[in-house]
């Protein structure tokens, strides 16, 4: 590891100072479970680093008027032990449930899963299918957007040199919504993603679907929304029929996202059992919370 | 480079140290504090060998700077036994028969102890989960898990 300086700033606006004062020489440290081997293995090498993971602020998870809040600092271990989370945001409970270890998750957080854009995050692709906001914050001030805008390919965001991650939210899914979220791996623990699919679904008094948010991850460079097949989702019943009427469209959009990359043949036809997986929990969700006649 | 003073409580005592930042936590615990339980495997998080409590949260101490210990509590496998008495769970593991060559045992113990201060009686797949992070290479897992159960039990 090569040599730098540490800094450990207990509040929000003292971390904010540091990353204005070292703008772009400064790299910050929050769970550490990427930027540790890195530095470890002296590909990254900043001169200072800035240890955000005192700052007690920025770690909850809190539901207001209808919006759900999480602190970027929030843990995996945090919201997999969230119990509104694990009841009314499957899609995310989900993402948070399946990344890495125990260990991994004791100290991992959902706003470096986020800033990080690594190809194979989790929680960046249930975000995105719940059409999450970020709140960026800099010692000037304080921006949002939308996380589909943040995204610019991998390991590439919006977020400026001195600018943290300070929250991300989103609308809480209503008792006419379900979430879901499939992760495809090749084990079952400290699993990389191979495909991540994350669906929110919301059906009308008819059972008619009304809105589908579908998300794609570890396919493209980054998390894409699909709207070739929420278009086909929206407007038909919301039953088992339906959605295995969609299994082709969704091996046909693989394909198209990739159609050079060596894992095509795999990911095109695994997609169509993730998918299928993914809208059995949707369907046993509407089923569970009694809106189905 | 600038030392940092770190101040942090290592198996129930208070121990501070001046150290320079560039450190895993991994390296300070086995350098500066002998305590060699805590291994080195993977260096990558994917092992669980240099697993330490926080908190009494398992964590892999491979991919923490020796700086954000700062103020926490931190629990290795040196500190487990009580007055020259074992923990219960070192000796199932003995009895057991759940150590091969031993290097991924402090992490699997230690993950093990994590799981039963939070959860008394956990089943067989609450077991499996809590050592999912804990990589064997020898042993295999079924003497491990029968270790813990035993421990359950006592």
């Amino acid at each position: 590891m090569k040599e730098f300086s540490f800094f450990s700033p207990g509040t929000l606006d003292e971390a904010l100072t540091l990353m204005n004062q070292y703008k772009g020489k400064a790299s910050v440290i929050a769970g550490g479970t990427d930027i540790v081997l890195e530095l470890n293995d002296r590909s990254h090498h900043p001169d200072y680093i800035v240890d955000i993971s005192k700052i007690k602020e920025l770690r909850y998870v809190k539901v207001v008027d209808g919006i759900v809040r999480i602190g970027a600092l929030s843990t995996f271990t945090d919201l997999e032990n969230d119990p509104y989370l694990r009841d009314h945001v499957k899609s995310l409970y989900s993402a948070c449930y399946y990344v890495g270890s125990p260990q991994i998750r004791n100290l991992g957080t959902i706003g470096g899963n986020v800033v990080n854009a690594s190809v194979a995050g989790d929680t960046p692709t249930a975000f995105i299918s719940l059409d999450a906001t970020v709140v960026l914050r800099s010692a000037a001030g304080k921006r949002e957007m939308k996380l589909t805008d943040f995204y610019g390919g991998p390991g590439k965001t919006e977020l400026e040199k001195d600018e943290l991650l300070t929250e991300i939210y989103f609308e809480a899914p209503t008792e006419q919504m379900a979430t879901a979220y499939t992760k495809l791996g090749k084990r079952k623990a400290l699993v990389i993603v191979v495909i991540g699919l994350a669906v929110l679904l919301e059906k009308d008094c008819n059972n008619i679907c009304s809105k589908a948010q579908v998300v794609i991850g570890a396919v493209a460079r980054y998390p894409q929304r699909l709207p070739l097949i929420e278009h086909y989702l929206v407007g038909k019943p919301v039953t088992k029929e339906t959605f295995d009427g969609c299994r082709d469209l969704f091996s046909q959009t693989v394909y198209e996202m990739i159609p050079t990359r060596a894992s095509v043949g795999y990911k095109k036809e695994s997609v169509k059992g993730v998918a299928s997986k993914t809208f059995d929990s949707i369907l046993s969700d509407f089923s569970l919370c009694g809106v189905e006649e | 480079m600038e030392k940092i003073k770190i101040a942090f409580n290592l198996n129930d005592q208070d121990v501070s140290i001046e150290t320079m930042p560039n450190k895993r936590l991994l390296d300070m615990l086995r350098e500066d504090f002998n305590c060699t339980s805590v291994k080195e495997g993977c260096g990558e998080g994917e092992c669980g060998a240099c697993t330490v409590l926080r908190n009494g949260e398992p964590v892999t101490s491979c991919t923490m700077l020796a700086g954000q210990v700062q103020g926490e509590r931190l629990l290795t496998l040196e500190g487990l036994s009580k007055n020259g008495e074992l923990d219960i769970l070192q000796k199932t593991f003995m009895e057991a028969g759940a150590v091969q060559c031993g290097f991924c045992t402090p992490g699997m113990i230690l993950s093990a102890k994590a799981l039963l201060m939070k959860n008394p009686h956990p089943s067989r797949d609450e077991i499996r989960r809590a050592l999912s992070g804990n990589l064997c290479r020898c042993t295999g897992y079924t003497k491990i898990f029968k270790a813990v159960e035993m421990a359950i039990e006592e």
